[in-house]
Order: C-alpha cells, then sequence, then structure tokens
C-alpha cells in the first residue's frame, strides 16, 4: 500500500499487515493450477495386456482430483468400459480407502463419454498426495477392439506457492 | 499537606491489554475478522493442521446449525479459507467436546458426541472404519468414539472410563483405527481431559484426578502395558476443563485455574476486584469449571466465559495476563477453538468467525468497528485512619485518542497531544522525519474523600503503550471525615 504525498493518513495506511492478506490471495490464485492425466489406448479389448491400458503417475504436489472421466469412439452399443485411480502397491489410504472408477456402456456406436466429478464441497473429496505413486487404468469388457477409448483425470494444485 | 505517591500498575486488573513483544503493557492488537461462520451455522470447534509434507496448514471447523436440530458438519478450509471439503457427521446434537489425533500422515477427529472420523493428511476425511491389526489373530474392535489424542505414533481415545490404544502407526505399517481388545484400559474416574504432556507422558485429567502414562509403555509391545502415576488430586467434572500448552497442563478451578500435573500450585485467579467502576465492568463468575471453557494456544491458556461475552489470555512468556472483549459488530466473543497460520501465528475462533490478532482496530479487513481502550483498575491502599482527599491522579500512555481516569465511579476524560503520525489527520509528506509517539501523562483533578480509592484507567487504540505508574496526589484528611 502507498500513500500518496498529501494524502490524509488513516489506520489502514498505517497497517503494513493489511498487504500480507491481498498478497495471500495472489498467491493462493497463482497456486490454484489445474492439470490432467491422460492414458489413450487404441484396439482395447479384454485380453490387452495391463502394462499396454495404464498409466503410472506420482504428484510432484498434493492434487485435488476433481474428475474421472472416460471417452469411447468406435464401438457398438453394450460394451462396457472402465477406468479406475489406484494407488500403486495397493496403500489404499491414499484414497480414503475407497474406490475411484467410472464405467459405461456404449449405446450405439459413435463417440460416447462419460465422468464422475469430485468439485462438490459436500461430496467425496481426495486428494493425490505428492510423492505417492498412482496409476489410472482402463479395461474392457469385450473381446472385440474398440478403436478408441481414453482415462482422464482432471486435477487441481490447491497448495499455496511461497 | 499534599501527599504525592506513584503506584505501580502492572499488577491491576486488566481489560483489553496485552504486552508488545518488548513487554511494555499496551492496549491489545485488533482482532481482525479472517473468516465468517456459515449462514446460520454456530462454530463450535476449530483447529489447525500442518501437513508434515507440504507443510501447508489446513483449518477443520467444527459447526452446527444456529437453530433446530444441530446437523453437526466439519469443514475443511485451506489457509486462506477457501472451502475444501463439508463432511456431515450425521449428528444432530452439539458436541461438547471435539479433539484431533494426528499419527503420522492420518488424522483422527473424535467426540463424545459423533462418531469418529479419519482421514489423511493433505486430502479428504471420512468416518472412521475399523482395521485389521498387524497381528492379524487379535480381533479388533470398531473405532470407539470419545475424546482421543496422538500419543506414541499411536492414537489414544477416552470413552467414559475406558481408554483405547491403537496400533503403532509407521508411514508403512499399522493404522491408527486398528484398536484391538488386548489395548482397552478401564480407569476408575471417568476421563474428561487427554493431553500428552513434558516428557511424552499421556496425561489423563479424570473425575478422580490426573494421572500420567509414560511413553515407555508404549514400547512394550503391540499392547501397552505400563504403571500409571497420579499427578495431583485435581478433579475435572466436565469437558473442555483442561488444556495441555508448553507441555503443562493446565485446568480449571471454582476460582481460575492452575497447572494440575504438579501438587500445590498457585491458582490464577481470574475474578476482577470488587471496586466501584464506571469504564468496564467487573467481570466475576461462581465456578469457572460450570461456566468457563479452556483451550491451548501458543500464547499460553485461554478461558472463554460466555455468559459475560468475553476470554481470557495468558501471555505465558511475559506473565501477563487479561480478559478481551471483542468489538467487532455482532461478535459476543464466545471463543470456540484456536486455529495457526503457516507461519505460527495464533488465531482466535469464536462461534461467528476467525480472527487474526494484529493490527490497529477490530473489525474486518477494511472497516473498523469501534475504537478498543485498554483498562487498569485497582484500589490505592490508603491508611484507614487518614482518611485522604484525593486531589489530583497522573498518568501517561501515547494514545493518540483519549485517556479516561475513574474515581469511585466517576470519569473524566483527557486527551494528550501526541507527535508522530497521528491517524485521520496526520498528511504524507516523504520529506518528513517522524518520531516514535512518547507517552503523554494528564492529570485529572478530584476533591474525593474515600478510604477506598477504586481507579480505573484506560488509554484508547490497539498498541498503545500504557504508563506502568500512575501518580496520585492527596490534601490530608477530609475535613468531614468520619468520627467514631
Amino acid at each position: 500500500m502507498t500513500i500518496s504525498s498529501g494524502q490524509t493518513v488513516d489506520k489502514d495506511d498505517l497497517n503494513s499487515d493489511t498487504n500480507k492478506v491481498s498478497t495471500m490471495n495472489a498467491n493462493q490464485t497463482a497456486g490454484g493450477k489445474s492439470g490432467q492425466v491422460d492414458v489413450v489406448v487404441f484396439d482395447l479389448d479384454s485380453s490387452t495386456p495391463e502394462a499396454d491400458r495404464k498409466i503410472e503417475f506420482t504428484p510432484q504436489d498434493d492434487l485435488e482430483l476433481q474428475m474421472i472421466g472416460l471417452t469411447v469412439n468406435g464401438g457398438f452399443a453394450g460394451r462396457a468400459f472402465t477406468a479406475e485411480l489406484t494407488v500403486v502397491g495397493g496403500v489404499t489410504k491414499y484414497l480414503l480407502d475407497e474406490t475411484v472408477s467410472v464405467s459405461h456402456t456404449l449405446s450405439g456406436s459413435s463417440k460416447e463419454s462419460t465422468r464422475t466429478t469430485f468439485t462438490s464441497a459436500t461430496g467425496r473429496k481426495v486428494f493425490l498426495v505428492r510423492g505417492v505413486a498412482y496409476a489410472l487404468t482402463l479395461s474392457a469388457a469385450s473381446a472385440s477392439a474398440t478403436d478408441l477409448v481414453q482415462g482422464t483425470l482432471y486435477l487441481r494444485a490447491r497448495r499455496r506457492r511461497r | 499537606m499534599k501527599r504525592r505517591a506513584s503506584i505501580n500498575v502492572r499488577t491491576w486488573a486488566r481489560r483489553n491489554v496485552w504486552p508488545l513483544q518488548s513487554g511494555e503493557l499496551a492496549v491489545r492488537p485488533g482482532l481482525r475478522e479472517v473468516y465468517t461462520a456459515e449462514s446460520g451455522r454456530v462454530v463450535v470447534a476449530g483447529f489447525s493442521v500442518r501437513n508434515p509434507f507440504s507443510g501447508d496448514v489446513w483449518h477443520y471447523v467444527v459447526d452446527v446449525a444456529s437453530s433446530g436440530a444441530a446437523d453437526t458438519k466439519i469443514r475443511i478450509y485451506d489457509e486462506d479459507f477457501q472451502a475444501i471439503q463439508v463432511y456431515d457427521t450425521s449428528a444432530d446434537v452439539r458436541p461438547r467436546a471435539v479433539t484431533h489425533a494426528v499419527v503420522q500422515d492420518h488424522i483422527i477427529i473424535t467426540s463424545p458426541d459423533f462418531p469418529t472420523v479419519w482421514g489423511v493428511i493433505g486430502s479428504g476425511i471420512t468416518t472412521a472404519e475399523k482395521v485389521d491389526s498387524v497381528n492379524t489373530t487379535r480381533t479388533t474392535l470398531d473405532v470407539p468414539q470419545g475424546l482421543c489424542v496422538s500419543w506414541a505414533d499411536r492414537c489414544v481415545i477416552a470413552d467414559g472410563s475406558s481408554i483405547f490404544f491403537s496400533d503403532a502407526v509407521t508411514l508403512s505399517v499399522g493404522d491408527p483405527r486398528a484398536f484391538i481388545g488386548d489395548n482397552q484400559v478401564s480407569r476408575p474416574g471417568v476421563i474428561y481431559g487427554l493431553h500428552v504432556g513434558a516428557g511424552g507422558s499421556l496425561v489423563v485429567v479424570a473425575s478422580d484426578g490426573v494421572w500420567a502414562l509414560p511413553e515407555d509403555a508404549a514400547g512394550a509391545g503391540q499392547v501397552v502395558f505400563g504403571l500409571w502415576q497420579r499427578l495431583t488430586d485435581h478433579q475435572a467434572s466436565g469437558f473442555m476443563q483442561s488444556c495441555a500448552v508448553r507441555g503443562r497442563i493446565y485446568g480449571l478451578t471454582r476460582r481460575g485455574y492452575r497447572l494440575i500435573d504438579t501438587q500445590g500450585t498457585d491458582e490464577v485467579l481470574l475474578d476482577d476486584p470488587v471496586m466501584p467502576r464506571a469504564i468496564v465492568g467487573r467481570i466475576a463468575t461462581e465456578d469457572y469449571r460450570a461456566a468457563g471453557r479452556m483451550l491451548a494456544s501458543d500464547l499460553g491458556p485461554i478461558v472463554s466465559l460466555d455468559d459475560l461475552d468475553t476470554f481470557h489470555m495468558h501471555d505465558l512468556a511475559t506473565g501477563a495476563t487479561s480478559w478481551w472483549e471483542m468489538l467487532v459488530t455482532g461478535e459476543e466473543g464466545h471463543v470456540v477453538g484456536v486455529l495457526e497460520e503457516n507461519d505460527g501465528d495464533v488465531m482466535l475462533l469464536t462461534e461467528k468467525g476467525g480472527y487474526r490478532l494484529f493490527g490497529n482496530f477490530d473489525g474486518d479487513a477494511t472497516s473498523e468497528d469501534g475504537t478498543v481502550a485498554g483498562v487498569l483498575a485497582g484500589v490505592i491502599p490508603t491508611p484507614p485512619g487518614l482518611s485522604p482527599v484525593l486531589r489530583a491522579v497522573d498518568w501517561a500512555s501515547d494514545t493518540q485518542g483519549d485517556i479516561e481516569v475513574s474515581v469511585r465511579g466517576t470519569t473524566k476524560t483527557k486527551a494528550p497531544p501526541q507527535v508522530g503520525v497521528v491517524e485521520g489527520s496526520s498528511t504524507w509528506n516523504g520529506s518528513d522525519l517522524w518520531e516514535t509517539p512518547p507517552l503523554r501523562s494528564r492529570r485529572t483533578r478530584w476533591s474525593v474523600r474515600r478510604d477506598d480509592l477504586a481507579v480505573e484507567l484506560s488509554a484508547d487504540n490497539c498498541l498503545q503503550r500504557l504508563g506502568d505508574t500512575v501518580d496520585i496526589e492527596f490534601a490530608g484528611p477530609g475535613a468531614r471525615r468520619a468520627s467514631s
């Protein structure tokens, strides 16, 4: 806060700590970075090896899970798919012992997508903890290959940067 | 014949007084609102937890509906009070106490009045469900409900007269939700407080005294085994009557509070002295155990007295104590929790909001909700045979506002001139040199003959220094003094 020459000095001007509030807000805005993790598989079927339909990642910051989504293109009605987020090594506490997944069964042959959001403060709240390895895995129930299946996580860093 | 006396006022009863960091007596810092309770909700408890990996601080605030069923919820906020999660405890009574335990990266939140909650630091929370013990041959119990504390890498929960110890927890083995039957201990008294004392001992504040279990009892194996030591015969009768500050345990008594982890300690008496008053009313209650709520802060113990809309602060570093009253509009000053900022500063959490202790006025970020005045009150001892006539009172402050002096319930106001920056009148000029405002004394003149000289001294505005001494001028025995 700068006081102009000739300006009357009031209580706020003398309180330099007021600046701290605005700095905190600015830092919070700057720290609120969004990101996403994708796994895309072509010709996915029930026999596709796990290594070909899974991506492992280790967040370098605490990340708020905002959405897990699934997009499918080029299949046929009735085929079912799942995207699931897990903790590598099975330490389930890092997902609060909950199953985080989304499933979709095609109703036709055009592109379809579905998602589960976690943005409501009153709903489930899961953070991906930095330094912990997570995996996003796709799976298909059908033995017939589907052109393209994509699993997506939307993540947001809420941590304040200093 | 005139007589003068200099009286040290540092021992007088205080209202809205707090020492500066350098020790000078001053009007307390402002209380600046940084969090407002949700509409239609009343905050009943709160605490802050630092993420052991990232260093971030999150605030956990427990609130209930202001009318009707309590509908108790736990709200998690980040450091800037941006909501992260609102967890419904499914409880419909106002919790009598809420405690938490951080064990490694787990957090456990318990209350006698809602099911125990579990989560991971830096993530959300959910209902705590039992987890198998590391020793799978032992039967695990449902996660108990009651008071909790983190002790020797275990979660300890007290329910009535029973104490439950969880498995020991490391980052990869053990879980604070794993309680086996062999780790349940029954005590003779009802447990109202659970703390960790100096040396890491587990301290239980119960209806039959204060007991301690040494930390090495947790190292005997999976089952906790040790001998309980009776620290004092202090008997608790309700929740929120004790707290742990800097490894020492304080407990409310009928007249105030005292250290309860050692026998024979002196009480901190909380009643204001009996004397005529004009500036602020007297604070006193029959029994602080029944009327007060005790909270721990980094500064020292805090006692909230909701019936009188005030709370008592104790700065252990300087030994200074004072009752505080809040001037924020609509605020009653019912302190229910203490939050912590990332830099370690204390924030007070009341039923209606959260407040930082800084700045020079009460209010929110910009608006001032009233002038805070620091008040010192005491009775000047006089020889009863003298029955003197008070002629003058001299006292000093560096306030830019008013000094008030009250004798026997009559108040006189003086406005001392000040140098330096004067709020609302000084104009800024980069070439000016400003001077630290000096103490300026002001004399009020009186003609009062009294054997019981009750004096109140008051100065306006936060962080303004208050003089250590008051000068009194007498003019000999009064002409109409009472005869035998």
